[in-house]
């Protein structure tokens, strides 16, 4: 029997004998709550023991190879966005400002609040938030928001952003996740981009042969902070 | 703020990462001979040479065991004669991640004189938990010694 032998660790595999994986039988009492195994501590801690396997000399040495080499191709990116696309836009934000990403939420609408930047409020993880129309501040034409055939990402989401205690919450139409580039691949804005998205936006990313938007977090939050004061 | 978990036997004990620059796997070291007990070695990140202490030989007097839980965690050491240096911190069972507010954390009443790296006591529903104080981790000598062989050698 080799090392890495789920036996040799002593895991139960309960989730093919009684969890979601189980041919037949009755399931484990935890998944009426829990509905899937990902979701039980059981399962996790299975997860975390499978590392408490002995580390193999040559894996160790394949590692110590890659942890030695030169840092030019670990430093060409340097900075990360979170790509998400807001009618026909796609748009990435810095991911150090990006708290949360949760699914659509009923927005409680505010009343005598005119203007098109606030839509209302959010309850999020029993907190209320601030919801924002991200489109309304950088000026957007109202797009296609319907999912899309075979889209990249996941629809319908809301994101958290925060900085220094500031925080907003503003519906997306889908997610794509996070992106890592380096400064020098960003393209100044085309000059045909209207001028309230111009001004928000701190480059153009060439990302699968579509142009992203990389916004200007700290303009947004000042210019939010403004606005809603 | 959120804190990189790791084990002492079972017992379990959190890094915060405000300092922390990666975590690296349990690469090979170079060894050096005559150094303390808790001196791992040296290891190539990227080209630097990067000194390696052992936190289960530091606390257990037991060297950890080479397994893919056995990390290595690259921390940004702030010299006591100001800057700073990466520092590599070797411990088991580096797992999970858990995020605790600073006010969890509370006065553990004990301090033990030879591990004053041993901070505050917070707790979870799994129990206990130890912070870890980088800054009170290595002693003067030991500072000296590391960080005066890691630029020779660099």
């Amino acid at each position: 029997m080799s090392a890495c032998d789920d036996k040799a660790l002593n895991i139960d595999d309960c989730w093919n004998r009684i969890g979601i994986w189980r041919r037949e039988g009755e399931p484990c009492p935890r998944l009426a709550k829990l509905m899937h195994c990902h979701n039980c501590e059981v399962y996790s801690r299975s997860g975390r023991t499978m590392l408490e396997r002995p580390l193999d000399a040559p894996v160790r040495a394949e590692f110590t190879r890659i942890y030695a080499e030169p840092p030019a191709a670990a430093q060409a990116h340097n900075r990360a966005a979170l790509i998400f696309r807001l009618g026909d836009e796609w748009l990435g934000i810095n991911s150090r400002c990006v708290d949360e990403i949760t699914g659509a939420r009923p927005v409680q609408r505010l009343p005598h609040v005119p203007g098109n930047l606030v839509k209302g409020l959010v309850n999020l993880r029993g907190e209320l938030q601030l919801c924002i129309s991200l489109g309304g501040l950088l000026g957007l034409e109202r797009g296609d928001h319907r999912p899309r055939m075979g889209s990249v990402g996941i629809g319908d989401r809301m994101i958290q952003i925060q900085r220094d205690g500031q925080r907003y919450v503003f519906p997306v139409t889908e997610v794509h996740g996070l992106h890592r580039y380096h400064d020098s691949e960003l393209h100044s804005p085309p000059a045909t981009l209207s001028k309230a998205r111009g001004t928000y936006t701190r480059g153009v990313l060439a990302w699968r042969e579509l142009q992203v938007g990389m916004l200007d977090d700290g303009l947004i939050f000042h210019s939010l902070e403004r606005d809603l004061r | 703020m959120l804190h990189v978990l790791f084990h002492l036997d079972d017992q379990r004990y959190a890094l915060e990462t405000g300092r922390l620059v990666e975590v690296v796997p349990f690469v090979e070291l170079r060894e050096l001979p005559r150094a303390p007990a808790c001196v791992a070695g040296l290891f190539d990140y990227r080209g630097r040479m990067v000194p390696v202490i052992d936190l289960t030989a530091l606390a257990l007097g037991r060297p950890s065991r080479v397994l893919h839980s056995t990390r290595i965690l690259l921390i940004d050491y702030p010299l006591a004669e100001g800057g700073s240096r990466p520092l590599g911190l070797l411990a088991e069972r580096v797992v999970e991640t858990l995020k605790l507010a600073p006010e969890a954390f509370t006065d553990a009443g004990v301090e033990i004189p030879e591990a004053h790296y041993l901070g505050r006591v917070a707790h979870d529903e799994r129990g206990l938990l130890q912070a870890i104080e980088t800054d009170a981790l290595l002693t003067p000598e030991v500072e000296a010694l590391l960080f005066q062989d890691a630029a020779t050698c660099s």
